[in-house]
């Protein structure tokens, strides 16, 4: 079984997003049948939907990414005068 | 005016056609949207000119392609603009007087696309979209690859821009200091090149490849600087251009999805990049891969006159582009991606070499 008490906060953290980012894109294309009908509505409140998912996306996976560099130590370099 | 335009949109909306996904193009997608990523976080000019001409090499149109990587861009521009402005390479005032006129520049562009559709359909836009990438691929391609070449001869880091010098010196009001860009300079010179960045991210969907030459030719900025700033443009420029297109139902949010699945991995990746190596790299490696993705786009434009009955050319010869199209974009965006990872790998572990000597570390 998953024990957290083994798992380093970088590597919770970058599970708890990867589990979100999972579902969110699992989400998306499940539902896709509803979704698509408002996104490609021609409309206002279309076109607000898809900014607001976009950003949403953005933001759920951007930080499993993120975190998942971290994790596996792909950072940036700090030259000594900086 | 109000009624046509919606007429317009109209229009546009009923001519809209979306692509099936199959496996081959969902993995495509996500290939494309990493390396692409990578790209972008790298050369900070978005990575679109990359994905939009893969999507339309992968049957999907050039509106739908040009919109749909709208909305994949500026989510990813704001994780984009987090990042470099830690490493102080986001000129936020620079940011925020170019954003007003390139969002101007965006609706209009817009426009002209969506009457360009409505006019001559669909192979119109393509042909209008592919003839307007190559036009400008190679002209800031060649431009940005010699002068990377000239840096890399001289042994120096950048070059400076003797242009950039000359309008520095036009003291007209109100003059206008970036701190980040370490340039002082008139405000009309800041506008127009706003509203071009914007017109040509509507078009083309990559507005950095007249906003980032602009800040580093004509307003003097480190080519860093002006690649973390174009950045707040393409999220100022993409959200608005979004909302536009989106609203006209010309976002296919499954092409946008598949291609962030990819992206939002490698623009991060990219980004740190650019921290592993000299400044004359970024520029070698754009303007490569800008002079192969409007080659890219050239091979294809045969098969959109024959669209428009403007040239004849068989249906063999015609698959044949349109193959050799993807098949030479996906090389140059694979290629260019690898050589950018490896730069980094090099540059990892001769700084972990010299860490204990030296002070070099990664943070």
């Amino acid at each position: 079984m998953l024990n957290a008490k083994y798992l380093s906060p970088d590597a919770v953290k970058t599970l708890f997003w990867a589990i979100l980012t999972g579902a969110l894109y699992g989400a998306f294309f499940f539902f896709i049948d509803h979704i698509w009908s408002v996104f490609t509505s021609g409309t206002f409140l279309g076109g607000i939907a898809v900014v607001i998912t976009a950003l949403v996306f953005s933001f759920v996976h951007g930080s499993f990414a993120s975190n998942l560099l971290d994790f596996i130590g792909l950072k940036v370099l700090q030259k000594a005068g900086d | 005016m109000e009624h046509g335009i919606e007429a317009a949109a109209l229009v546009s909306l009923a001519s809209v056609s979306y692509i099936d996904l199959n496996p081959v193009i969902i993995v495509s997608l996500i290939v494309l949207g990493f390396f692409g990523g990578v790209l972008s976080g790298f050369i900070g000019s978005g990575g679109a000119f990359v994905l939009t001409p893969g999507m339309m090499s992968m049957g999907v149109e050039g509106l739908t392609a040009v919109a749909s990587n709208m909305a994949h861009k500026f989510p990813k521009a704001i994780v984009g603009v987090l990042k470099r402005r830690k490493l102080g390479h986001v000129d936020l005032r620079l940011g925020a007087l170019m954003v007003v006129p390139a969002i101007i520049g965006v609706l209009v562009g817009a426009q002209v696309q969506l009457l360009i559709k409505d006019t001559w359909g669909s192979s119109g836009s393509n042909l209008y979209i592919s003839v307007v990438f190559v036009a400008v691929l190679s002209a800031i391609g060649t431009y940005t690859l010699l002068d990377g070449r000239r840096a890399a001869r001289q042994g120096i880091d950048d070059t400076t821009s003797a242009l950039a010098e000359k309008v520095k010196k036009l003291n007209i009001w109100p003059m206008v200091t970036l701190k980040e860009a370490n340039s002082r300079i008139c405000l009309w010179v800041i506008l127009p090149f706003g509203f071009a960045t914007g017109f040509l991210a509507a078009t083309i969907a990559v507005g950095g490849f007249i906003g980032v030459p602009s800040m580093i030719y004509v307003m003097g900025a480190p080519s860093f600087v002006a690649s973390g700033t174009e950045l707040v443009l393409a999220f100022g420029m993409g959200l608005v251009g979004t909302l536009k297109y989106a609203t006209d139902g010309l976002v296919d949010f499954r092409l946008t999805a598949l291609l962030l699945a990819g992206s939002l991995i490698g623009v991060q990746v990219g980004a740190i990049g650019t921290s592993y190596v000299r400044q004359y790299m970024i520029k070698i490696v754009a303007g490569s891969v800008m002079i192969l993705a409007g080659v890219s786009r050239a091979i294809a434009i045969p098969t959109y006159l024959s669209d428009l009955d403007m040239v004849a050319i068989g249906g063999a010869v015609y698959l044949a582009l349109e193959k050799a199209s993807l098949i030479f974009l996906f090389a140059t965006l694979i290629g260019s991606g690898l050589l950018i990872i490896g730069a980094m790998y090099r540059g990892r572990k001769a700084a972990l070499a010299a860490r204990a000597g030296t002070g070099v570390q990664a943070r």
